[in-house]
């Protein structure tokens, strides 16, 4: 505990601390430089890791994205593994097949269901939350957000078990109602089917974010509106909506990050539904390549491709932000 | 639909002026409306509750089933608590106490790589926010870029990676890569910039301490809400991660929860009478930690996105 005598004893430190109040217009500068280095210290640690643990295996992937693997013969005869230098081969190569364009409509008519539903229902469920307190309030916030805390394998499984002619509780309802119980798990209802669990899995997560961003905006601008007549529903659509606009570009962009991206669901549905073909969706194609053809440099070819296509959605979300953040 | 009057006035204005003014007569009006209305957002409540809660009632049903009452009975009428704790005796002997080992590495997995992240991300967010310096806006924007990359694009390097290092198969293949969370970082950023006012650090500075003190004295304890949060989210995010351990981990014994109910269900091809059962009440046991926490966390979960793009 000797040390904050220790810096006591600098000049500059007795000035300041004799200084009335904090007087930032005086002398500051003995200020800066004591702890010019402090914030280098505090980033370092996450930048050395994002570093070692994003940015080099990025650059590997694009690296690994433009070479092959060749085997060449050596002169004494042994054969040689080499990288070499294929330009765009990869990517031509993974493009050829159908089964990565396949793949891509599957996750972009997913993302085009699952993103507006889950966010529709979540700012529907936020809206109904912010009208005001109640214990039903309180516990159907629980109830929606827990979903969110199953993950997505053992949401898809216990789907998965509801969805199967054997297990399902539902074949006895559609009996009752003399109708044939729909077949979940097969060719034609089995995407619909998963879309489903990830709307149940993402309404939870988004609801919060929106509900916070609403519970955030003072209360008397409603009251403005209130005693002028307007009704909740319109307080809702004209006051609350346009204020949670920025969350909403968030919540978006996950859920757009999230779509390119959707691999344990169908990964873990395959092993109930023989319609869940292999590469079913991009990432089971890339791990397939990756990990069980050896088709690494294809696999990279392949992240790399949904890696701008996130990046080439981001910007364009962000661009609608921009435009709509001017508008107000 | 509730036939919505947009136009009160003159309604209030054919009243006798004298005795109610139009201004109470308008408050009177909506707060009626009100009441009518109240009822529509908690209706909606019930059915959003009913959805989400209804399968999580099934698994709790189904897990008390038998392998004959499985297939036979409605699973969404339990048997008895008896049956749940018949099949979670069977789940631990499910290949040795496989399933209590991916248990204890998913709580490992999850709450180690939770905390270590949160120690990494406070650290970063505090700096980036409570200070000015050269090279901010690039480790901003590195963070910003970060968080909109698929996983997948890292996954394969880091893969190869690992092996290199030879520590695929080991607890480090995954607790390294989820250290670093680029939502995280972003995130604490955002908290220690609207809880941590810059005048309490010159207060401490005044006072001689250093500025690593400041740090953990007075910016963790105003950050402590907003990290909790970010715990949370790290924890749910590695508890449910599949594609990283799915990749990275070969051996059983290493595995998480979500892989080795997949992996369980994956053999269930060949013991198909058995496994089910297994199966489901297996990821009621795997959700059900999950969903304490969240409960009792839940109402420190704020996460606010307003303005939070700006460096």
């Amino acid at each position: 505990m000797s040390q904050p005598v220790l810096e006591q004893a600098g000049p500059a430190r007795t000035r300041r601390s004799l200084a009335p109040g904090r007087a930032p217009a005086g002398p500051g500068r003995p200020k800066k430089g004591r702890h010019r280095l402090a914030p280098y210290l505090f980033i370092a640690p996450g930048i050395t890791l994002f570093t070692l643990f994003l940015l080099i295996p990025i650059g590997y992937s694009v690296y690994l994205s433009f070479f092959s693997n060749k085997v060449s013969s050596g002169i004494i005869g042994a054969s040689e593994r080499a990288s070499v230098f294929v330009g765009f081969d990869n990517f031509a190569a993974i493009l050829e097949g159908s089964v990565f364009w396949s793949g891509l409509a599957r996750a972009g008519y997913y993302g085009l269901l699952v993103i507006p539903i889950t966010l529709g229902l979540a700012l529907v469920f936020a809206l109904a939350l912010d009208v005001g307190v109640s214990k039903l309030r309180t516990v159907s916030k629980t109830i929606i957000f827990i979903p969110y805390a199953v993950p997505g394998v053992i949401a898809t499984l216990m789907w998965g078990y509801m969805y199967h002619e054997r297990t399902s509780p539902f074949g006895d309802i559609f009996t009752f109602f003399g109708f044939p119980t729909p077949d979940f798990l097969g060719d034609s209802l089995v995407f619909y089917s998963i879309v489903n669990i990830a709307v149940w899995g993402g309404i939870g997560f988004n609801m919060i974010i929106l509900h916070t961003a609403l519970s955030g905006i003072p209360r008397e601008i409603y009251e403005a509106a209130r005693i002028d007549g307007a009704s909740e529903l319109r307080i809702a659509i004209q006051v609350k909506l346009p204020l949670v606009v920025p969350s909403m570009i968030f919540t978006l962009l996950f859920g757009v990050i999230g779509a390119v991206q959707v691999y344990a669901e169908p990964q873990t549905m395959k092993t109930m539904s023989p319609s869940i073909t292999s590469g079913w969706v991009p990432l089971m194609e890339i791990q397939r390549l990756a990990f069980e053809q050896g088709e690494t440099n294809m696999a990279a070819a392949g992240a790399i491709i949904i890696a701008l296509i996130a990046f080439g959605l981001s910007l364009l979300v962000f661009r609608l932000a921009g435009k709509k953040g001017s508008g107000d | 639909m509730t036939t919505i009057d947009k136009t009160p006035v003159p309604v209030a204005a054919a009243l006798p002026a004298s005795e109610r003014p139009p201004q109470e007569i308008k408050r009177e009006r909506a707060r009626a409306k009100r009441k009518a209305l109240g009822a529509i957002p908690s209706a909606i409540l019930i059915i959003g509750s009913l959805y989400c809660f209804i399968p999580l009632f099934w698994l709790v049903s189904a897990s008390t089933k038998g392998r004959e009452t499985l297939f036979t009975t409605n699973t969404f009428i339990p048997d008895g608590i008896d049956g749940f704790f018949r099949n979670v005796a069977q789940l631990g002997n499910y290949q040795d106490g496989a399933f209590w080992t991916w248990m204890g590495n998913s709580v490992i997995y999850a709450g180690g790589g939770a905390a270590l992240s949160v120690l990494v991300s406070a650290a970063f967010g505090y700096g980036l926010a409570m200070y000015e310096f050269r090279g901010k806006q690039v480790a901003f924007g590195l963070v910003l870029t970060g968080m909109l990359l698929p996983g997948v694009v890292v996954a394969i390097p880091q893969y190869l990676l690992m092996a290199q290092l030879e520590l695929t198969n080991t607890y480090f293949a995954i607790l390294f890569p989820v250290m670093v969370s680029p939502f995280g970082m972003w995130l604490c950023r955002v908290f220690a910039a609207s809880s941590v006012p810059r005048e309490l650090l010159d207060a401490g500075r005044v006072d001689g301490a250093s500025e690593f003190r400041i740090f953990s004295a007075i910016g963790l304890r105003l950050m402590a809400p907003g990290l909790l949060t970010v715990f949370l989210l790290q924890f749910v995010g590695i508890w449910n991660n599949f594609l990283l351990p799915f990749i990275m981990l070969s051996d059983n014994t290493k595995y998480p929860l979500s892989l080795g109910l997949y992996s369980m269900m994956r053999g269930s091809d060949t013991e198909e009478a058995i496994i089910p059962t297994l199966v489901i009440s297996g990821s009621l046991v795997a959700t059900i930690p999950l969903i304490i926490i969240f409960i009792w966390l839940q109402k420190y979960m704020r996460i606010n996105f307003g303005g939070g793009l700006k460096g």
